[in-house]
């Protein structure tokens, strides 16, 4: 088992997590969503995330808008609301926490 | 040169070839079995076919309106599984041991694609997973060796043998699905459970508008396995041709065809294939040896293929193990023996099989006048 599958189940546990930081960075369709994790290691596909968003939306992070488009129908644009906001600041709170413990496990033995 | 299907996606008609059609219809009806659970299953799904459209449009140009097998598959392969709310880990495999293996049964078919004459070498091919080239060779032989006579079983195949036509028989004929192929298999289990009537009907209507002829063409499709899982079913508590079977089967069959061939050219010529067998033992002995091979030979293969499933004799069932193949032949050789020595050793017995073919003449004649 390599380091990229020893990570997979973290990695899936972390998609929720960017995909409020993307969101967050602009309005975005669910194709601009794929193409910011298609260069990282959170690589993801249209049948995983369509039912996460549908999740997120449920539980009320998240809403979206119909927007036209040139080249076909219109497209659903996605943003957070308010709750989401609150979620994601709590979340980026709590991974610099985990951050700096894991940098400070072993090195502060002193 | 593939048949084609039109479909709508979120309103906008795309064609498809026939096999991609099936694999699409397999992964959507596979995510909404996935999504059963799910409040915003209509809307996921609707997402789900507006960017499998969206993937189609990339892949159409000016003069390609088309989208392949391979373009679809691709696509899919993009889309990647649709997966239930809860991870799905734990399910998929307890899916995967409950589905008990046989669930695409191989089954021989002719195969057209890449076919000489009919398909018939190249289904048994499929079948057998051998080089289709070896299969016509020992086609080949076998018609020279038989006198042209294997042409017959050729021609017999040709016409009970079906033709594989929907990609879902040509999965069975490979006895896997070539494409998309988890996708279709599990496609398949779910597609079994949609048979309630209404259920089917909603799904229909949010395919929105399949065309009638193919929607009939499914509804068929699903009799037809229906009926397939019946016989299925009915095979369970039976008999059911294990392992090698199927191949056993066919040696016997063609073993069967040599030895009439033999029968028949000994007791003409005195010679089994131009081999003068007259010369060293009389023609009795050699057509009781020939019985006593055939049976031999074949009757463990009978008994082999017919094994039960599973280790249980049912005391009500008729066990046909290995001995029933010798007993069945020394019971044949007993029956030719005791003939041969009766009208040799009884001239009562001679003179009146000897008259039998006087006899029928009279018959035919009395007959006639009459």
């Amino acid at each position: 088992m390599n380091v990229n599958e020893r990570f997979q189940s973290l990695r899936t546990g972390l998609l929720e997590f960017l995909v409020l930081k993307i969101i967050a960075a602009h309005k975005v369709y669910v194709a601009d969503i794929l193409g910011v994790l298609a260069k990282t290691d959170f690589k993801t596909q249209e049948g995983t995330l369509y039912p996460l968003l549908s999740r997120m939306r449920r539980d009320g992070l998240l809403d979206y808008e119909w927007r036209e488009s040139e080249t076909g129908p219109p497209r659903k644009y996605y943003s957070l609301t308010a709750k989401g906001e609150k979620q994601l600041a709590e979340l980026t709170e709590y991974w610099k926490h985990i951050n700096s413990t894991i940098d400070s496990i072993g090195a502060s033995y002193e | 040169m593939n048949k084609i299907t039109s479909i709508h996606l979120n309103g906008k008609a795309y064609q498809l070839e026939e096999q991609g059609y099936d694999a699409l219809r397999a992964y959507l009806t596979h995510a909404e079995k996935q999504l059963s659970e799910n409040p915003d299953k209509a809307e996921i799904l609707s997402d789900l076919e507006q960017a499998i459209a969206e993937k189609c449009d990339a892949r159409l140009r000016a003069n390609k309106d088309v989208v392949t097998t391979q373009e679809v598959t691709q696509i899919l392969q993009e889309m990647g599984p649709v997966e239930g709310p809860e991870k799905s880990e734990a399910p998929k495999t307890e899916q995967t041991t409950s589905n008990d293996a046989p669930q695409t049964p191989k089954r021989l078919y002719l195969i057209r694609e890449g076919a000489m004459f009919a398909g018939v070498c190249n289904g048994l091919a499929a079948y057998f997973n051998l080089d289709v080239l070896l299969v016509r060779l020992i086609f080949v032989a076998l018609t020279i060796l038989t006198g042209g006579a294997w042409i017959l079983v050729y021609a017999a195949m040709m016409f009970v043998v079906p033709y594989a036509n929907t990609s879902e028989e040509r999965a069975q004929a490979y006895g896997e699905a070539f494409n998309a192929q988890e996708i279709v298999n599990r496609a398949k289990e779910s597609y079994s459970r949609l048979t309630d009537k209404g259920r089917w009907e909603r799904w229909g209507e949010r395919m929105s508008n399949l065309e009638d002829r193919h929607r009939e063409r499914v509804e068929k499709k699903r009799d037809n396995r229906a009926e397939r899982r019946a016989a299925r079913q009915a095979e369970r508590y039976h008999y059911r041709p294990v392992g090698t079977s199927a191949f056993l089967g066919f040696v016997s069959m063609v073993l069967a065809v040599l030895w009439i061939a033999a029968l028949i050219s000994l007791i003409n010529t005195g010679a089994i294939f131009g081999w003068a067998v007259t010369a060293y033992i009389p023609i009795w002995l050699a057509i009781v040896l020939l019985f006593i091979v055939f049976h031999a030979v074949t009757g463990p293969m009978r008994a082999g293929r017919w094994m039960r499933v599973g280790n249980q004799w049912h005391p009500a069932d008729y066990a046909y193990d290995g001995w029933h193949g010798v007993v069945d032949g020394l019971g044949i050789l007993f029956l030719v023996i005791s003939f041969w020595f009766a009208y040799t050793h009884f001239p009562e017995v001679q003179s009146f099989i000897n008259a039998i073919p006087h006899q029928f003449q009279n018959l035919v004649d009395s007959l006639k006048k009459g």
